[in-house]
């Protein structure tokens, strides 16, 4: 569940609360997306400049982190290519199998399937949370979220098999 | 297999560099157009979240319990059927929409360089034009062939009259009566013109695009005393649908406020105790067309065909096609499942019916040539597509068991 760092007069120290305390989730997530680890850091690093430029305007710096952070990768995907799915990046050798597999099935979902399915699945978030973060109605989550859930499992299935 | 969420903690043991001193070494970043490239690009990177329903002001309600994915599993083999596509039907210039219902097929043919034209009444089984109605207003061409219904005694046309002095239009609809096969009653809405059309029980529900087109709106007329009872005014540029489903009115268009070129992707569900906008639900393709009865909606997915529950609100069937853009013509079969055709190839297809779970229950023997065209609708009591081509002619395609 992401969770807002508590009320403080200083924005910069709350940005950096969210990072040391959703930071590893963050770039977890974001590396589940977009299969890429350094345009994952690219991100998350961008995300946090902004929210330290916005300063006290950002009323809720661990949502707007993440909201920002999702959007600023899955604009560099579109920018890398409009068409071809992500494909994992040579980094993947240090991973272990389990995470391999599953990023490498999470490729295989649509855009919007792939971060409704990380956010409720791996960062915990309610559909509610994930909505509020993509800026959709919790019905437009749980259409995406029902059809990443079983075409997931297929392909984790047929993995597993 | 494990726990999807399982699965996930294997993220967990993915390693994660410290991007702290890089954000020291970005700095601090103020939302100033000015700002470099990437900043700039998160105002287009939005589109592709769907970032569609923020700032409509919009009561958005949970629809029901948790979505249960079904995964199809036929029951036994698929009844075979045969396909007999027959020969096209000359009907006049330009035919642009279909319906069938109230004892027959009805065709609206628009007449070159004007806003009238005929409405054609055809046997449901021989084809045969059985009646000829000259009409000053018709359905327009642009959301994609509706714009009549049949229903509570009438047929239902929408469109628009010109003003006396020149200006453009009152959106409007004409009831015509299907015993002595004339009008009876024409219904102006203001400025505008009129779309998509659906009748349910005493209700008419009509899409109207608002003057200029800058907006749309849905009226809910009376079939009796030909009221409007009610306007509800959508937070969108273009829909190209409307239907009743799961006790809500849907109507299909593209999302909130979105402008130029874009898909038809998002139903807007309107409650029709209260006559308000209730719910917006976005899908990641262009899904128009789709198909609805009472209990099930099934619209275009990625290389499939997706069934959304519209009492619950989640997407319970997700159905993988031949053909990678899924489907032709598409149809309800009234009971929760759906006739389509499915494009194997660009030239060769077949005709499919899926059951409410996703079950193919019939599908053609043989593969047959697409028959394309504007608009589509399905007698399900002599199980017929009557497809309307863009000039001149409706050919009807007979399903047949064995």
């Amino acid at each position: 569940m992401v969770q807002d760092a508590p009320v403080t007069v200083d924005p910069a120290a709350a940005v950096e609360r969210v990072y040391r305390e959703q930071g590893a989730k963050l770039f977890r997530s974001l590396y589940a997306f977009c299969g890429d680890r350094e345009l994952a850091a690219d991100a998350l690093a961008e995300a946090l400049a902004q929210a330290l430029g916005r300063g006290d305007a950002v009323e809720s710096h661990a949502r707007w982190i993440w909201r920002a952070s999702f959007r600023i990768a899955a604009g560099e995907l579109k920018a890398r290519s409009t068409s071809k799915p992500v494909t994992l990046t040579h980094d993947t050798y240090e991973m272990a199998e389990p995470a391999v597999d599953l990023v490498q099935a999470l490729t295989r979902l649509s855009p919007n399937q792939r971060v409704v399915a990380i956010l409720h699945l791996y960062a915990d978030m309610r559909t509610r949370d994930v909505a509020a973060i993509l800026g959709v109605t919790q019905a437009t989550v749980r259409v995406h979220l029902s059809q990443a859930r079983r075409r997931l499992r297929t392909l984790l299935e047929d993995d597993d098999g | 297999m494990a726990d999807l969420r399982e699965r996930f903690r294997a993220l967990d043991q993915v390693d994660t560099p410290d991007v702290w001193p890089r954000v020291g070494e970005l700095g601090p970043k103020p939302p100033s157009p000015s700002q470099p490239t990437i900043a700039r690009r998160l105002g287009i990177i939005a589109l592709s979240f769907a970032v569609a329903v923020a700032g409509i002001g919009l009561v958005v309600r949970a629809l029901g319990t948790t979505p249960r994915p079904v995964v199809p599993r036929p029951p036994s083999e698929p009844v075979l059927l045969s396909v007999d596509v027959g020969d096209p039907i000359p009907v006049g210039a330009y035919p642009n929409a279909v319906a069938v219902g109230e004892g027959a097929v009805w065709v609206s043919v628009r007449d070159a360089g004007s806003e009238g034209g005929q409405i054609l009444r055809l046997d449901p089984r021989s084809g045969d034009i059985e009646a000829r109605i000259q009409m000053e207003i018709l359905p327009g061409w642009e959301f994609g062939g509706g714009g009549i219904a049949a229903g509570a005694g009438r047929l239902w046309v929408s469109g628009r009259r010109s003003q006396s002095e020149g200006g453009c239009c009152e959106a409007t609809i004409v009831a015509i009566d299907p015993v002595s096969n004339s009008i009876v009653r024409e219904v102006p809405f203001g400025l505008g013109s009129g779309a998509d059309v659906w009748v349910d029980g005493d209700d008419v529900w009509v899409l109207t695009f608002t003057e200029g087109n800058g907006s749309m709106r849905l009226l809910r007329v009376n079939a009796t005393t030909y009221d409007v009872m009610a306007t509800i005014e959508l937070p969108t540029t273009w829909a190209q649908q409307v239907f009743t489903s799961g006790g809500s009115v849907w109507v299909h268009g593209t999302k909130p406020d979105a402008r130029g070129p874009v898909e038809v992707n998002t139903l807007y569900r309107v409650d029709p105790e209260r006559n308000e906008l209730v719910d917006v639900i976005s899908f990641d393709i262009q899904s128009f067309p789709l198909a609805a009865d009472d209990v099930a909606i099934w619209h275009r997915e990625i290389g499939g065909i997706a069934r959304v529950d519209p009492a619950g609100g989640g997407l319970f069937v997700d159905v993988p096609t031949q053909g990678e853009d899924c489907c032709g013509r598409i149809a309800s079969d009234g009971s929760g499942g759906v006739w389509f055709f499915d494009r194997g190839t660009p030239e060769r297809g077949i005709v499919i019916h899926l059951g409410p779970d996703g079950a193919i229950l019939a599908e053609s023997a043989e593969a047959i040539s697409p028959v394309e065209g504007v608009a589509s609708d399905l007698d399900l009591e002599t199980l017929t597509f009557w497809i309307v081509q863009y000039e001149h002619t409706v050919t009807p395609v007979r399903i047949r068991l064995g």
